[in-house]
């Protein structure tokens, strides 16, 4: 196992241990309840977000919630929307890979797909479709922003999918695969699918990294996967995201940069963490790939 | 002939890409709320017709037609120039960190290269290692949080974080925009002369006495670039992509910013009323911005055709 794969395992049992575990932790509040007001050692009343401390070790919110047990517990939240979405997105790329390999229709059309995507920035793209009121008001909201997240760029994952098939037909031993008999639903069997197998893992590791940041980025200009609407003061009615997850910490980053960085801070912190462990195994898996293939070659 | 009919096809993608783009941002808004006590929002439904899209369809035209153009934006101003003024606002930004990230990203990814066998080096492969695998928004935060915390301590003198007006402002969001961006094409530039060193003329090349600097510059370098040309593509999304979040992030209101407010909300609304998008303004900037995309396109196509010395593809591909 290559340095850069036991890496990556290594931080994903870790993120794998706070999915299952966390909540249970002792120093986890798992009800997370505000501690409001909150007195320091000289017995003065101090209003949150509340910095570091014993009773918080990473720091507060704005609602004197502990940051630490916010993570943890939006963890499972989190990872559950980042992986559903890059699943998904998987699944689709190497259905239209394959289609892609073998038809020609198939072909024109995930060329297409992926360059007319890449004509505006991802982000874009989600910000235009999210405001469609359809989208908006739908019962399962959620569920439509998931396949918005994971069909824009399901045109390039499938390109990089199809370009690695592409590179396997072109080597030499396919050639005496092909003149030994083998038909094409052998040769996708036996040849095209081991391959393709170990690459997917790899591209889910990659793809579960991406869809981290670009939630991530979302948060930070205010556009949230779960919401509620909530009315206002004014009368409008605006979208609160009340669960845990991540990038809800960025909601008022603005604000905490000056006043309280460390709630941005810990959430940046997490989120490369877990994104840092991922592209590790992706690069890993891309590296045990390259070296089996060599030792084909040879 | 060859890049001709690249350019074509560029021009055709980038003619259907912003017709998807008009048919999302024209579609109609037909909702119909249902509310309960005071007026207080119980549920909205939304119907979706054909024959109200294509309306939209129609106006559109109609009202380019009519006016001669954009028109005038909410406050009687003629909408071209200030979106073109905005769009200028943006480029300052955007041209110097595509060249910077484009030129550093290069010489790093040789520096790599040449120190490729130094474990101890940590500027080296593992610096460019580290600024692609840290999402470069914790960069950005990170930078911020520590210069706000040296000026507050008085180690450093003010710097204008945000805003769009004063030249901090666009130093800052340049160096943003290329930290990421650059260490992508390091990383393209190192794998690109990595597959370039074992080739035959390389062996060739050496046991006739070429210095290794000619070899890297002459051969290997200009043998490479069309790997590093085949990535400026998405090095241009990711500055754009990063353009957006900088832009409302430290209110650099420039033709990101403007698009962004232009859109409809996602997130916000009245009973009975949408918070619908300034939709001709978010067009006008989404056409710049896809135009942008297509002339860097046509740049790097223009400039591959030049810079690469090998025709019918490079060797050992």
């Amino acid at each position: 196992m290559n340095k850069t794969l036991f890496a990556g395992l290594i931080i994903l049992a870790i993120t794998v241990f706070v999915l299952i575990f966390g909540p249970y932790l002792p120093m986890v509040d798992e009800d997370l309840k505000a501690e409001l007001p909150y007195r320091d050692s000289s017995g003065k009343l101090l209003p949150p977000p509340y910095p570091p401390s014993d009773d918080f070790p990473l720091g507060s919110n704005r609602k004197g919630e502990d940051l630490l047990s916010i993570l943890v517990i939006g963890a499972r939240e989190t990872l559950l929307i980042v992986s559903a979405i890059a699943v998904l997105r998987i699944m689709l790329a190497f259905v239209l890979a394959v289609a892609a390999f073998y038809s020609r229709t198939a072909k024109v059309f995930m060329q297409i797909w992926n360059s007319i995507f890449s004509f505006l920035p991802s982000i874009f793209f989600v910000l235009i479709i999210l405001a469609v009121p359809a989208i908006m008001f739908a019962t399962h909201r959620e569920f439509w922003v998931v396949v918005v997240l994971a069909i824009i760029e399901v045109g390039r994952v499938a390109s990089i999918f199809n370009t690695s098939m592409h590179d396997l037909r072109a080597r030499t031993f396919m050639e005496a695969a092909i003149t030994n008999g083998g038909t094409p639903f052998t040769m996708f069997r036996r040849y095209y699918w081991p391959m393709l197998r170990g690459d997917l893992l790899a591209s889910l590791s990659a793809e579960i990294s991406r869809t981290m940041f670009l939630i991530a980025q979302l948060g930070v200009i205010g556009v949230f996967i779960t919401q509620q609407f909530m009315s206002q003061l004014d009368r409008s009615y605006l979208a609160i995201d009340r669960s845990n997850s991540w990038p809800t910490l960025f909601a008022t980053l603005r604000q905490d940069v000056y006043s309280a960085p460390w709630v941005p801070l810990a959430a940046l912190v997490t989120i490369t963490f877990v994104m840092l462990g991922f592209y590790l195994l992706a690069e890993g898996l891309r590296e045990r790939k390259d070296l089996r293939m060599r030792r084909l070659q040879e | 002939m060859k890049i001709w009919r690249h350019l074509l096809y560029s021009f055709i993608i980038w003619a259907a890409a912003f017709f998807l783009i008009l048919i999302l941002l024209l579609m109609p808004n037909d909702t119909s709320f249902e509310s309960g006590a005071g007026g207080s929002f119980v549920g909205a439904e939304y119907e979706y017709s054909l024959e109200s899209h294509k309306d939209n369809f129609v106006l559109f035209f109609d009202y380019l037609a009519t006016q001669g153009g954009l028109g005038e934006d909410r406050y009687g101003q003629p909408l071209l120039p200030i979106v073109l003024e905005m769009f200028g606002r943006s480029l300052k930004i955007i041209v110097p960190a595509l060249i910077l990230s484009f030129f550093i990203g290069i010489a790093k990814g040789i520096f790599d290269y040449r120190y490729r066998r130094s474990k101890t080096n940590v500027l080296g492969r593992t610096a460019t290692w580290g600024v692609l695998s840290v999402p470069d928004l914790a960069l950005i935060i990170g930078i911020q949080i520590a210069l706000l915390t040296l000026t507050s301590k008085g180690w450093l003198f003010h710097i204008d974080l945000f805003g769009h007006d004063s030249i901090d402002n666009v130093i800052m969001n340049v160096v943003f925009l290329s930290i990421y961006p650059a260490a992508y094409i390091a990383n393209v530039t190192f794998q690109s002369l990595q597959k370039e060193q074992g080739l035959d003329y390389i062996r060739t090349a050496k046991s006739k006495g070429t210095p290794a600097f000619a070899i890297l510059y002459k051969h290997m370098l200009r043998n490479g670039m069309a790997r590093i040309f085949a990535h400026t593509n998405t090095m241009i999304l990711y500055v754009l992509s990063n353009l957006f979040i900088i832009e409302v992030f430290t209110e650099y209101r420039g033709a990101a910013y403007y698009f962004y407010e232009s859109l409809g909300s996602p997130s916000q609304f009245y009973v009975d009323q949408l918070m619908t998008g300034r939709v001709i303004e978010t067009i006008a900037y989404a056409f710049f911005f896809t135009l942008l995309i297509l002339a860097a396109s046509i740049v790097a196509n223009l400039a591959k055709a030049v810079a690469v010395p090998v025709k019918g593809g490079i060797p050992g591909e």
